[in-house]
């Protein structure tokens, strides 16, 4: 549940070896090790190394010549750092389980915000624990520091051996740390060591403007960021949102009526939040976090603002049964979150009868699907008509034509060939979906001219036809005949039944 | 309110009913599910507009009315039009209009809209798509009685005529001319019904139906045999909503 008060806590994932371990994931790990190269202009230098070729002194940086005549049997693979991107992206994805404020930082790092998760996991150090084991699964090492800042928790994570520094604590965690915690440039990082600052701390102590006159200020923000005295730009993966609600689930569940439990549980937390705010829900959408896969996500729309948990929670269980083969979860879903995606003010004496329903049919076949409608106070025939998704508040209705209008109305007036014996008379007969139809009688015509809007819309001529076998159509004249066109062309718009 | 001793004595069932004698709307009860089945595919249309006609009688006022549309029917026979809708007296604030890709959706959502006493659900079926089966229909009809909801279903497959079905009624409908056009004066919208399966006991019936612009009401007029001559013309009353 979130608190999103002031004080933030953040985690810093780093995956020490990513390209790595994305390789040994595809099969490529090899008894020697495996390491990663680049082309350095016409050198091909070593990127990346997995764990064993680091133990036999393989490490970035090298010449791949050299690391090839120390190590003939080590596996050389190309880095492909596009993969890198990608396969951080989908880790940062897996994060949003456990928190939904995630910020990427290439290309081997993660940020979670925490402050409002870590209690559900017991604690900041058995959350810490969980993120390295469960990325470890999947084969992903990681070091994970937790602190007030991103910058702090980095440094922590990188360079540190304890690795939560408590709220309130960040500068006293730093102080022993190399001032390449900063996440300098190189060419700062080895002007402060030429000044003979080799820690965070040796900074800190020093008087703020000649360091920030020396080091510029670039130094000076990453210091005041990682002490928590400057607020760093993240841009998160997706904007968290304000009011959300996480489930760890003890064991992975798989059918929908447990999912369904779950939600419902953590619709309770969506309630209260809304509640305090006098607000209801009009979008909820639905994570769930299988054990391994990608995440699925269901939204869902409520017509008139809700807040009852199990008012919320409903809609969900018919797409969690009618989803549950597409869904396919292997082994099960580990996690679910609920984000409030749109709220309004709640208002609890709304009739709810119709509204409910809107809403359980748009649940399962889509907002699009189900729709209200009203009449538009206009003279063209299809600007007479609105035509919304029912999740959307009810459009004002004004009366409708007094002229007669027929039930159904094509989306495109189908164009036919009449026979009209005088020009601004009705048909005689016309041919439509090429069946020959005789006019047995004819009330018109309503004349309907385009609005001033579209002045070059040509005036429309509408009649009642109906022909020898009763059926009855509303078929209009484009055009004044011998005003606005000779060839005036007829078009059947709609069925009166 | 009590009704007068009298009152209750004439309403006394003291001969078998026939289907003349119920007269159209008495063949059509609320809270079951009704069929109504184009004679051609050309007719179609007018089946979707006696449907829409009906709501009139047969929904609660305020109560929700559905309206579930195969998607097919709309690009065959047009999409509904809210003036048109709006004419025949009907409030389009209760109207719920849903469109399904699906012939297994609409089925679903038109169970939906039976959840609810005094509602109503159109569900206008194209001419494609699976059979309807019987437990399809046996889900609407349950639905329909044990909440006090009616539901009308067009079947656009005109074999579904010989199909079995676990409606109350079933209705094969056919456009008609007019009976009573003038020069530039187009006259009623008209079809006949015929009643070709009836759990209530009736077995064949036919009326002569006709749309009412002014009284925004069907007008049903018994066909056929001498018996229904003796009706013939006589006020149709819209039946009573059960009340549960």
């Amino acid at each position: 549940m979130s608190t999103h008060s002031a004080q933030k806590r953040w985690a810093a994932i780093w995956l020490k070896r990513l390209p790595a371990d994305r390789l040994a994931r595809l099969g490529c790990a090899a008894p020697d090790g495996l390491a990663l190269y680049v082309r350095v202009g016409n050198a091909h230098v070593i990127s990346a190394v997995d764990q064993k070729a680091a133990r036999l002194g393989i490490h970035p940086g090298m010449a791949l010549a050299d690391a090839r005549a120390q190590r003939p049997d080590l596996r050389i693979e190309e880095a492909a750092p596009h993969e890198d991107a990608r396969v951080l992206d989908r880790i940062a994805a897996f994060c949003e389980r456990w928190t939904p404020s995630v910020v990427l930082d290439s290309p081997d790092g993660i940020f979670l915000e925490i402050a409002g998760a870590a209690h559900l996991f017991g604690g900041e150090e058995k959350m810490r624990a969980l993120i390295r084991k469960r990325l470890g699964e999947h084969g992903y090492g990681a070091r994970v520091g937790v602190a007030d800042t991103p910058g702090a928790a980095w440094a922590l994570a990188h360079f540190s051996n304890d690795l939560i520094a408590p709220a309130g604590e960040s500068e006293k965690a730093l102080a022993p740390l190399p001032i390449a915690g900063l996440r300098l440039e190189p060419q700062g990082e080895a002007l402060l060591k030429r000044l003979g600052l080799s820690t965070i701390g040796d900074l800190i102590a020093r008087p703020r403007a000649p360091f920030a006159a020396r080091v510029g200020e670039r130094a000076q923000r990453l210091l005041d960021e990682a002490l928590g005295r400057a607020e760093p730009a993240l841009t998160y993966r997706r904007p968290p949102p304000e009011i959300f609600a996480t489930r760890q689930l003890l064991e992975p569940l798989m059918d929908a009526d447990s999912l369904f439990i779950a939600a419902k549980d953590a619709a309770a937390d969506i309630a209260d939040l809304v509640e305090r705010r006098g607000l209801g829900v009009r979008r909820l959408g639905l994570t769930l976090y299988a054990v391994s896969g990608t995440p699925r996500r269901i939204v869902i729309g409520f017509s008139t603002p809700e807040r009852a948990p199990e008012d919320l929670a409903k809609p969900f269980l018919e797409r969690l049964r009618g989803g549950a083969e597409s869904f396919n979860f292997e082994f099960g879903v580990e996690a679910i979150r609920l984000d409030a995606l749109e709220t309004a003010r709640y208002d609890a004496d709304a009739d709810r009868t119709s509204a409910r329903l809107v809403d359980a049919l748009a649940a399962r076949l889509g907002a699009d699907a189900v729709e209200r409608l009203a009449c538009a106070d206009r003279h063209t025939p299809e600007a007479a008509e609105i035509k919304e998704s029912a999740l959307r508040p009810p459009a004002a209705n004004a009366a409708p034509a007094r002229a007669p209008r027929p039930l159904k109305l094509f989306a495109r007036p189908e164009l036919i060939e009449a026979i009209a014996p005088i020009p601004d008379g009705a048909p005689m007969r016309f041919r439509w979906r090429r069946v020959l139809r005789e006019v047995a009688h004819a009330e018109g015509p309503e004349r309907i001219a385009g609005e001033w809007m579209h002045k070059e819309a040509p005036t429309r001529d509408y009649f009642q036809i109906e022909d020898q076998t009763g059926a009855r159509y509303w078929i209009f004249r484009e055009g004044l005949y011998g005003r606005e066109t000779n060839a005036p062309r007829w078009f059947v718009h709609g069925l009166f039944g | 309110m009590r009704k007068p001793a009298h009152a209750l004595l004439l309403a006394a069932p003291a001969k078998v009913e026939t289907p003349e004698r119920k007269g159209f709307f008495g063949l059509i009860p609320p809270a079951r599910l009704h069929e109504a089945i184009p004679q051609t595919s050309a007719d179609a249309p007018r089946a979707g507009f006696l449907l829409a006609a009906l709501a009139k009688t047969l929904k609660a006022p305020g109560a929700p009315l559905l309206w579930v549309r195969e998607a097919e029917v709309g690009g065959e026979g047009g999409e509904l039009y809210a003036p048109g809708f709006a004419q025949l007296g009907l409030s389009l604030a209760d109207l719920i209009l849903v469109r399904a890709r699906k012939r297994a959706d609409a089925l679903w959502a038109a169970e939906q809209g039976l959840k609810r006493e005094g509602a109503l659900t159109l569900l206008e079926l194209g001419a494609r798509g699976r059979d309807i089966d019987l437990t399809a229909t046996r889900r609407l009809a349950l639905a329909a009685e044990s909440n006090g909801a009616t539901a009308l279903m067009m079947r656009g497959d005109l074999a579904g005529a010989s199909a079995p079905s676990a409606a109350w009624t079933r209705w094969s409908i056919a456009r008609a001319p007019a009976r009573c056009a003038h020069a530039n004066e187009i006259g009623p919208l008209s079809m006949t019904a015929s009643l070709i399966r009836d759990r209530g006991g009736a077995h064949h019936a036919r009326f002569f139906l006709e749309w009412s612009e002014d009284e925004h009401a069907l007008r049903a007029e018994a066909l056929g045999g001498d018996l229904a001559e003796a009706f013939a013309g006589g006020p149709a009353r819209a039946p009573r909503l059960r009340r549960a």
